[in-house]
């Protein structure tokens, strides 16, 4: 059975005037291989906004993939590629930067102008260095498209958003091998997780209280982290819970992240840069009429 | 008046009217100045950051009139705050060419249309711009107190901050501000902390 290694608190962070919870990085822990960065936004928003105005921008990627788990409102996807997606409660938006793209992830248009709850997690996968300049793709994965599975006791619902779980696959294409699972927890419910020893992997606990192997307990906004140590663990939920799992096979390459770049060397770091600047990345223009 | 006594002075005369006007003018042209130069707010950026492209900054009209645009954005490494690790990125345009700079712990980044080229922060050495042969750059560490020659021929040094405040010639230098030297052969430059200042040469 797969220790705990550590378990975290999430850190209030600042990212242009919206305050998220980040439970990765922290100070010591640039990543867990293949994980970067988890950002959880959860608000009501008030309402009277344009789109144009809530959300985040346009700005740019290179080198890994953003995803975005959606939980409350919608999320409108706009890229540089041409890609213009809604997806709501229970999808995912799932994005491989690649070579370079330019995005803008902001609340649907209905909620910016009528208000209402809007919650998401945006987790970083890294791209190992063959696949940092492949042509970048968007796959949007609706609630509906997701496969779903229940626990032998049938009170843990289990979203497969990415890899293989409980002889069910997604249909997303990942750089590296992965297994990310979208929990819905009942008070009671127990599940056992196999995973491949090699699988690096961490719990994020959006609310509510989960004890791991009949003995650590995780609260709400805690990360999880397992040692690689065996090949399952189990859950139990204390309460109604919302959690998330991510695993994956480690990349183990140097990394360079700055900013919105995920590469192997400054150098690339500023080749970034450069071709950001220069437009190679190409140009977004919202029409938030559409 | 005797013709020979007349030819010798006004001889004299006109080479003195031939002269003076000379002396006025290269008085004028050894004239040294410097101009403080308004540079917009530095950026920094946790992981991940809203990097503004660079045609959407905000560039109060300063001198020199061939600084056409100018942004500075700090990417903290450890996405929390500022350390040693973190990279300082310049993005600049002389007369509309943009030349994108990246300063980390030992070595900074010169980027110019396809071509990057890295260079030591130990070694002081003028950076040629391929898009603007009339100017050149340089990379200066600063501990303590140096005395700064300008390059043969340059008639005009932008001292741009990249790290730490530092003074010219006493007169201070923040992340806000750079300083235009203009007929000058050499300045002082000093820091009380480890700076670092990047210079672009006019020619």
């Amino acid at each position: 059975m797969r220790t705990v290694r550590q378990i975290m608190p999430s850190q209030k962070v600042n990212m242009g005037g919206i305050i998220l919870d980040q439970p990765l990085p922290q100070k010591g822990i640039d990543q867990i291989d293949p994980f970067l960065l988890v950002h959880h936004w959860s608000d009501i928003l008030p309402g009277g906004q344009k789109q144009g105005e809530v959300g985040v921008g346009p700005h740019p990627h290179r080198g890994f993939a953003p995803v975005t788990l959606i939980f409350n409102g919608n999320v409108h996807h706009r890229d540089s590629m041409g890609n213009n997606s809604i997806v709501k409660s229970g999808g995912t938006q799932w994005m491989n930067s690649g070579d370079g793209i330019i995005h803008s992830e902001r609340p649907g248009k209905e909620i910016a102008e009528n208000g209402g709850s809007f919650e998401i997690i945006q987790f970083w996968v890294n791209a190992p260095a063959k696949n940092k300049r492949d042509k970048p793709s968007y796959q949007p994965l609706s609630k509906e498209k997701t496969p779903w599975t229940y626990s032998d006791d049938e009170l843990i619902k289990v979203g497969i958003v990415a890899g293989e779980f409980s002889n069910t696959k997604s249909n997303i294409e990942t750089y590296t091998p992965l297994t990310i699972l979208r929990f819905e927890i009942q008070e009671g419910g127990e599940m056992e997780i196999p995973l491949p020893e090699n699988y690096n992997a961490f719990i994020y606990i959006l609310d509510g209280e989960l004890t791991i192997n009949k003995k650590n307990k995780g609260k709400t906004r805690d990360l999880i982290w397992f040692n690689n140590d065996g090949e399952s663990f189990k859950i139990q939920g204390n309460s109604e819970t919302r959690a998330i799992l991510l695993s994956g096979s480690p990349i183990n390459e140097p990394l360079a992240t700055y900013g919105p770049f995920v590469m192997n060397t400054n150098r690339e770091i500023m080749e970034a840069l450069n071709d950001y600047q220069s437009g190679k990345m190409g140009i977004l223009v919202e029409n938030f009429e559409d | 008046m005797n013709r020979r006594l007349f030819i010798r002075v006004s001889g004299w005369v006109s080479l003195m009217i031939g002269f003076m006007p000379q002396q006025l003018s290269a008085s004028q042209k050894n004239h040294k100045k410097y101009l403080f130069v308004d540079l917009p707010e530095v950026r920094t950026h946790s992981r991940h950051g809203l990097l503004r492209q660079f045609e959407q900054s905000d560039f109060a009209h300063s001198p020199p009139s061939w600084l056409t645009n100018y942004q500075k954005d700090v990417f903290f490494k450890d996405g929390f705050g500022k350390s040693e690790s973190d990279l300082i990125h310049i993005s600049l345009k002389i007369n509309q060419e943009i030349i994108n700079l990246g300063i980390d712990q030992n070595e900074y980044f010169v980027s110019q249309k396809e071509n990057t080229t890295s260079y030591s922060l130990e070694k002081n050495e003028l950076i040629p711009f391929y898009c603007c042969p009339k100017y050149k750059g340089e990379m200066i560490r600063i501990k303590n107190s140096k005395i700064i020659n300008t390059p043969t021929g340059a008639i005009e040094s932008l001292i741009l901050p990249v790290d730490g405040n530092f003074t010219v010639n006493e007169k201070s230098i923040d992340e806000n501000s750079g300083i235009l030297l203009q007929n000058s052969s050499g300045f002082k430059i000093q820091s009380e902390k480890e700076a670092i200042a990047f210079l672009i040469h006019k020619f």
